[in-house]
């Protein structure tokens, strides 16, 4: 069975939930099994399939995955292109059927200052389709050249908004959350998208396109064969983001390249290219579209500086949750000398693996804040 | 080869590199005597790179020159003295650079020795040692060169690269871009 809504199976039993919160009402919040939740977010998106329960036996299957009731498995299946001689002419026909699909609406783009999203927005000038911009924007000094990018797109817009990343850090008001179903980590990207989501409303915006998926389809090794590409397209798009944030708002948000039209073209463009992390390919080939310095420069900043100053900042909302996480389940997890222990690393450190569990930790402490709040 | 410290304002604090440990400092409520640092035109230029890495020029590929295998071993005994001396002290590293020949007609050429002859998996903690080894082994870095050590705030996470000739010379470093220079090394 496949799904346009996240839905939850049990693993053991193939009992089926839309609504969760119906199951959560009559269970005991100390069934919940943080490790795995840790596990899950360590294991990383690629792999959702292979995701362990963390409230009793359940599992959330999200859009485009299947639950195979005789396996008693998730099935998060990988693209197989179709293959066809592809050139820039195909391409753009694939981008132009995209498109249309939004006839009508008012479509705005995600607008980052990288590569993927310069595209994205070059080929709708290109078309002379009407956009306006929504994205983040901060000050900071490993962000200049996308700063740079930015200032630059933005001119081409009908509308621009972009929004000052410093009062939206990641894991900003964190209480704000709302209420939701199953534990995710993007919780802690709230504040921003909440923010980009507003603006989008005030703009009229009902399409918002994003760049998702760049990564794996500019940068990754392309097979010859179809059957061994590797794309799970379902995965380029963030569900919750869509369901909780954007959704309410009346904004559709889209991964331009989660389209089956361009993944068909960019596999047989790119069919046969080794890995290519700094996407030159891309660069090249869309030269005509994007900014020069995206042509002739790879530079891509990090987000370690940005996180880690919405880590600093949110500390001690993060005790308070997880306080109240103590007191709703009694898990050891969320106790006061557990969390002491968490914060009380060195944070300016940039070691994945410590914030990947700090980040597990305040993701489940929000979930259980969130479903006791309105509940 | 002198050091010129460049403090950071972020974040209400001030960051500065200890010229003799070469470690981070932070100061809480410090006004630093900006007006004291005298910066030479040469280290100007490369930090207006570093502040606009879109005016830099791309990495030109140039073929290595010929050198004998006395040369290639007496490069390699001292490319390992500068690895030795940068861990035990940052000012002895700074200091062995002295006793560096220019063999090479630029960083490019030094980086690139440098990487060929230490394993991938290391070179990122490697950093200084590779700038202080292409400064003193670049026939041009004298005249034309700057190295920078540069932090990631918040983080304690720092970086060394060179801007030589309007270029950053190493094509497999593609982290500098996201740190900011707290001195220069020249």
């Amino acid at each position: 069975m496949t799904n346009n809504k996240s839905y939850y199976i049990n693993i053991n039993t193939g009992e089926r939930h839309k609504d969760f919160f119906g199951f959560l009402n009559s269970t005991d919040l100390k069934y919940i099994n943080p490790e795995n939740f840790e596990y899950n977010n360590l294991i990383g998106v690629l792999k959702r399939c292979e995701a362990k329960p963390i409230i009793g036996d359940f599992i959330p299957i999200h859009k485009g995955m299947i639950w195979d009731n005789l396996e008693k498995k998730v099935l998060d299946p990988m693209y197989i292109p179709n293959v066809f001689v592809a050139n820039i002419e195909v391409f753009l026909n694939a981008a132009a059927s995209f498109f249309e699909e939004f006839k009508g609406k008012k479509i705005g783009v995600q607008l980052s200052g990288g590569l993927d999203s310069s595209i994205i927005i070059g080929l709708l000038k290109y078309f002379q389709i009407p956009f306006y911009l929504v994205g983040m924007i901060t000050d900071r000094y490993e962000f200049r050249t996308e700063r740079y990018i930015q200032e630059i797109l933005s001119k081409c817009a009908i509308e621009s908004a972009l929004i000052d990343y410093e009062n939206h850090l990641p894991l900003s008001n964190l209480d704000e959350v709302p209420k939701h179903q199953y534990p995710n980590m993007l919780v802690n990207n709230y504040s921003s998208n909440n923010a980009m989501a507003l603006e989008c409303k005030r703009l009229g915006v009902k399409v918002l396109l994003t760049g998702k998926g760049g990564d794996n389809v500019f940068a990754e090794e392309i097979p010859l064969k179809p059957e061994k590409c590797t794309w799970i397209p379902q995965s380029f798009g963030d569900n919750w983001l869509s369901e909780m944030i954007y959704e309410p708002c009346g904004i559709e948000i889209i991964s331009f390249y989660e389209n089956t039209g361009i993944l068909d073209s960019i596999y047989n463009l790119r069919k046969g290219q080794k890995e290519d992390n700094s996407k030159i390919w891309a660069r090249k080939y869309f030269k005509d579209f994007i900014p020069q310095e995206l042509v002739d420069y790879t530079y891509c900043a990090d987000f370690w500086g940005i996180y880690i100053s919405g880590l600093l900042k949110a500390v001690p909302q993060i005790k308070q949750l997880c306080k109240k996480a103590f007191d709703l389940t009694g898990n050891n997890y969320f106790s006061d000398n557990a969390i002491e222990a968490l914060l009380n690393q060195n944070l300016l450190n940039v070691k994945k693996e410590m914030y990947q569990k700090i980040e597990a930790r305040i993701a489940l402490a929000v979930y259980l804040n969130s479903i006791n709040k309105q509940s | 080869m002198q050091i010129i410290s460049l403090p950071i304002n972020f974040d209400k604090k001030l960051y500065k590199l200890n010229s003799f440990f070469g470690i981070l400092l932070e100061f809480e409520n410090y006004k630093p005597n900006d007006a004291n640092i005298i910066i030479p035109e040469k280290v100007r230029k490369a930090l207006n790179y570093c502040d606009k890495p879109y005016t830099l020029g791309n990495t030109k590929i140039i073929l290595d020159s010929e050198r004998s295998k006395l040369t290639n071993y007496l490069l390699k005994v001292f490319l390992n003295l500068v690895i030795i001396a940068s861990i035990i002290n940052f000012r002895l590293g700074k200091f062995i650079t002295g006793i560096g020949n220019t063999t090479f007609d630029n960083s490019i050429q030094a980086i690139k020795f440098f990487r060929n002859n230490k394993p991938g998996a290391i070179q990122n903690d490697l950093c200084l040692p590779r700038s202080l080894f292409a400064a003193s082994t670049s026939n041009i870095f004298k005249e034309k060169g700057v190295i920078f050590i540069g932090v990631a705030l918040p983080s304690n996470s720092m970086h060394a690269w060179i801007i030589e000739d309007n270029i950053q010379p190493d094509p497999l470093d593609n982290m500098w871009i996201n740190f900011q220079p707290v001195a220069v090394i020249f």
